[in-house]
């Protein structure tokens, strides 16, 4: 077996680590170079619903969103550093004083949990439709999958959180529309919170689900026929295995080795927030308030989530490489 | 084994799934549902004045003013208030005496003079001279200058949420009162902040920081108090369900045992409504969305009211080719506006003036411009030949490419505008239109924070013309108040509108703009302005006829159509409906009624939360 020498993990993790730093920069200052005013549009609104003169509510707005949008950039960019180094990602400007990291340290939890059921059964699911439509590829089904695969492609995927709800929240009261829990349940570790949970995660797992598991399918399936042509499958067939042997063992795992890269990185990049499915199910995932601070131009809260989705990114792909080289013993790998 | 177990787990989880019961309380009997929004209930504070506080429907049901205002008429109606009396200086308020907060405190004058002393950058504290309480139910205002009496008494009306909580706020309070006993007299009417007092930098800088301590403080239960009818009971980011307040003072008239409010978008707002998941909704959708909802719930209906403010564009009055009034008139002449108000609001009005400084309803109806001024404004009918006689008489000549000015240089011009669909779609027509005659005209969409920015530049302009609300009269002191909003320098119409200023001396930054009124005599509009506070109601007429026939004539923005809004009722829900008899012969799409006393009507039923939820308080909305 192919075995990890501590000095290329310590590579590896040296080079994420810069990967993070690099992400962080570029956010920062890129953020800051967007257009548009935010001072005074919160301003105006604030004057109209306090019946305040615009002086006195620009004054308020700059004390709410504790940002000074004449200060040197790199002035901030080095509190912002400053900051991070004492474990603060600083205050989200939006969420007047409400801590990025608290921010993201409750919504967190509620992405992971989508993401990571939904991911899991897709791939679950994908990858061993994928082996099937590979192990009968001259048969029906094959082109009924693909068939499946082309219609789900065509719509766009951010359609997918509106059909969902408007067939089976709205038209159907199969599922809730919004929420992370019902209003009629205490949070807790408490069963009928756990399966309303649960229920109200259903559409939003499906929506994620949809859009992952055909491309897994197809890939397994490219993959898989790849893997039929090898030898030691003939081999096998030459040794009178028995076909499930062959599909499970020889088949399957094969043919999986190159998609667990991208499962890993299509779940750092969900880890992220499935922004389209969150905002549409007022699901307040890390998508959710992504999707706020985008609109807001929350700096601080952009910045924060972003580098959680990019780190999330780099340790699963840091993750994946260390597995890979531990699955498959044909790969060394080597400082 | 291993898949057998596989199996019996996964079935095991759907059917659990699906037996959890469906929580919602939409269409439960007795439950009015409405949508609201808000924060995060992780990043929520139960401050009224925080930014992260409830939404205000939420706040229009937990909290009370003196005075519940109805926007678009301005018809005052009162709530903590009993009665008033005014002279030339005063204002002496009676507040009602049987009022508790739903914490069980009793509700006092010091609430209401708390406000003021809190929040001193309002409008009512930096115009009076003192707030008193003269007893536990009795408030007097007195005045720096004198003030029309009904434009003071809506001033005061407009601060909807004029009262804090002394007994949960009152550190805060004491903070601010202390600051502002320091405060001098001072005859520089610049320096002249809370009760027209002058304030040293560190007094500001403290009263600003006792804001800002105040805006972050809220009950640690997170229950908002509030002397309102209704109180919130639980809450989650999406649902919060608001119980009847035990202490209200008109409980027996209550007929709801609950309101739910969902937090959901624009879109998941409309399908619920169609599906009959909602007792009431706000706002009127494209025509064919309305027509669809209306067709697939026999029980909703739709009734349609005036908005007030209109949708048009300001025009860059210092633009070398648009400062001539001549130009601006032309465009007038050059426009569809029926067209344009047919896809930026089918149920809108069409203008017929070029602009008058408040929308034409409150001319029409409330007689706020007098019939002499009115019959010598221009009314600008579509007239393409009248249109380019205007633009010959001042040396422009069309080619076979456009027209061009009498420097010979092609006219090119921009268009900005947000994506918001009342403004992009008149935008564009608009646009089209002006290109079509040769004023090539190029249209950008922006996001609402780059279209603030770009209007708001002090550098080189990239527009001439922006499409925003004009005429608004959301200050509701009219007329003054959307003139005010029209001219005064800080806000969009003069900036967007390049108004000229005074550059320098005591009337530095005002807006220097004189110009013949509707009898010859020329007019200074700011300086109109300022005294027209205290004029009495038909003096304020007949400035506001002088102003609307300057802005008329003048043509600094452009009308497209006043804007109408509306306002969904479930009849499965609710008992009490507005002019029931017109339900069925207008189709369950109830259009605006031309009886003043039918408009009245529904206008009080309109913006039920702006006018703190008003009809549901005093027992007009029943459960069916």
């Amino acid at each position: 077996m192919g075995r990890l020498k501590l000095s290329t993990l310590l590579k590896r993790i040296g080079v994420s680590v810069l990967n993070i730093i690099v992400v962080v920069t570029i956010t920062f200052f890129l953020l800051r170079m967007t257009p548009g005013d935010v001072v005074e549009n919160m301003a105006v609104k604030l004057a109209k619903e306090q019946n305040l003169t615009m002086e006195v509510a620009r004054q308020r707005v700059a004390y709410i969103i504790n940002y000074d949008p004449n200060e040197p950039v790199l002035k901030q960019f080095g509190t912002y550093v400053n900051n991070i180094l004492h474990g603060s990602l600083g205050n989200s400007m939006q969420y007047q004083k409400t801590s990025v990291l608290s921010i993201i340290a409750d919504s967190f939890p509620w992405t992971l949990l989508v993401v990571t059921i939904a991911l899991v059964l897709s791939f679950a699911v994908g990858t061993n439709l994928g082996a099937l439509m590979a192990w009968k590829r001259k048969t029906v089904l094959d082109p009924i999958i693909t068939g499946l695969y082309v219609v789900v492609s065509a719509i766009p995927y951010y359609m997918w959180p509106l059909i969902m709800l408007v067939a089976f929240c709205i038209k159907n009261k199969w599922f809730p529309t919004q929420g992370k829990y019902s209003i009629m349940v205490d949070p807790g570790f408490n069963w009928p919170f756990i399966k309303d949970v649960l229920y109200h995660a259903a559409m939003p797992i499906t929506c994620v689900f949809i859009s992952t598991v055909f491309t897994w399918t197809m890939n397994m399936r490219a993959s898989a026929i790849s893997v039929l042509g090898e030898d030691y499958i003939t081999a096998a067939y030459a040794r009178s295995v028995p076909d499930r042997r062959i599909r499970k063992y020889y088949l399957k795992k094969n043919a999986m080795l190159p998609l667990i890269t991208s499962f890993a990185s299509t779940f750092g990049t969900y880890m992220g927030g499935a922004i389209f499915v969150e905002t549409f199910f007022k699901y307040y995932g890390i998508g959710y308030y992504m999707n706020g601070a985008l609109a807001f131009r929350d700096f601080t809260l952009m910045q924060g989530i972003l580098i959680v989705s990019a780190t999330a990114t780099i340790i699963a792909l840091l993750i994946a490489d260390l597995v890979y080289s531990v699955l498959d013993p044909r790969v060394r790998t080597e400082g | 084994m291993k898949k057998l177990l596989t199996l019996v787990l996964t079935l095991t989880m759907l059917l659990s799934v699906a037996i959890v019961p469906n929580a919602a309380l939409a269409g439960n009997d007795g439950v009015f549902t409405d949508v609201c929004s808000w924060p995060p209930v992780n990043t929520y504070i139960a401050n009224y004045y925080a930014p992260n506080s409830t939404g205000w429907q939420i706040d229009s049901m937990t909290n009370e003013g003196m005075f519940a205002l109805v926007a678009v008429s301005g018809v005052v109606y009162p709530r903590l208030a009993e009665s008033y009396e005014q002279d030339e200086y005063t204002d002496t308020i009676h507040l009602r005496q049987d009022v508790k907060y739903n914490d069980g405190d009793d509700f006092t004058a010091k609430d209401i003079w708390s406000y003021y002393i809190l929040n001193n950058g309002c409008t009512v504290t930096q115009q009076a001279k003192s707030i008193e309480i003269i007893d536990d139910y009795t408030i007097k205002f007195t005045w720096r200058e004198q003030i029309n009496p009904s434009v003071r008494l809506r001033m005061i009306a407009t601060n909807v949420d004029a009262r804090i909580p002394y007994h949960i706020f009152g550190e805060y309070v004491d903070k601010a009162a202390e600051l502002l006993a320091t405060g001098v007299d001072t005859e520089n009417a610049a320096n002249r902040k809370a009760f027209g007092k002058e304030y040293t930098e560190e007094t500001l800088a403290a009263l600003d920081a006792n804001w800002q301590a105040f805006i972050q403080y809220g009950p640690e239960n997170q229950i908002p108090v509030g002397t309102g009818s209704y109180m919130v009971s639980k809450m989650t980011d999406t649902d919060c369900i608001m119980v009847k307040n035990p202490y209200y003072y008109n409980y027996d008239l209550l007929g709801f045992e609950a309101i739910h409010f969902v937090n959901v978008d624009t879109d998941t707002k409309l399908a619920m409504l169609q599906n009959g998941d909602l007792s009431r909704s706000d706002g009127t959708p494209a025509k064919d969305v309305l027509e669809g909802i209306l067709a697939g719930n026999e029980a909703l209906v739709h009734y349609l009211t005036l908005d007030n403010a209109s949708v048009g564009v300001s025009i860059d009055v210092q633009d070398p080719n648009l400062s001539k009034p001549e130009v601006r008139q032309a465009i007038c002449y050059v426009l569809d506006r029926d067209a344009i108000r047919e896809v930026g609001n089918y149920y809108g009005f069409t203008a017929t003036y070029a602009e008058l400084g408040m929308p034409e309803s409150y001319v029409r109806n409330d007689g706020w411009v007098n019939e002499d001024a009115l019959a010598k404004m221009t009314q600008y009918e579509t007239n393409p030949e009248k249109a380019t006689e205007l633009l010959e008489s001042v040396g422009w000549t069309k080619k076979d490419d456009g027209w061009y000015n009498e420097n010979d240089e092609k006219i090119s011009w921009t268009t900005i505008s947000t994506s918001e669909f009342q403004f992009l779609n008149a935008a564009q027509i608009f646009s089209q239109q002006l290109t079509a005659f040769g004023l090539n005209t190029e249209l950008k969409v922006l996001e609402p924070s780059v279209f603030t920015a770009t209007y708001n530049t002090d550098g080189e302009r990239e527009y001439e013309f922006a499409c925003n609300w004009i005429d608004n009269c959301w200050g509701v002191y009219c007329p003054y108040g959307p003139l005010q909003d029209g001219y005064y320098k800080d806000q969009f119409a003069s900036i967007a509108g390049n108004f000229p200023k005074f550059t320098e001396g005591a009337r530095k930054g005002e807006i220097n703009m004189v110009y013949p009124d509707y009898n010859g005599e020329e007019t200074d509009i700011a300086a109109l302005l300022k005294t027209m506070l205290a004029m009495t109601d038909e003096e304020m007429v007949d400035a506001a006829s002088r102003i609307s026939y300057i802005t008329n004539e003048n043509v600094f923005s452009i009308a497209f159509f006043q804007n109408s809004s509306g306002y969904w009722l479930n009849q499965n829900d609710i008992e009490g409906l507005p002019l029931p008899d017109k339900i069925e012969p207008s189709g369950r799409n109830v259009m605006l009624p031309e009886d003043p006393e039918e408009l009245s009507i529904i206008n009080d039923h309109w913006y039920i939360w702006v006018a703190e939820g008003l009809v549901i308080s005093n027992g007009t909305y029943q459960a069916k």
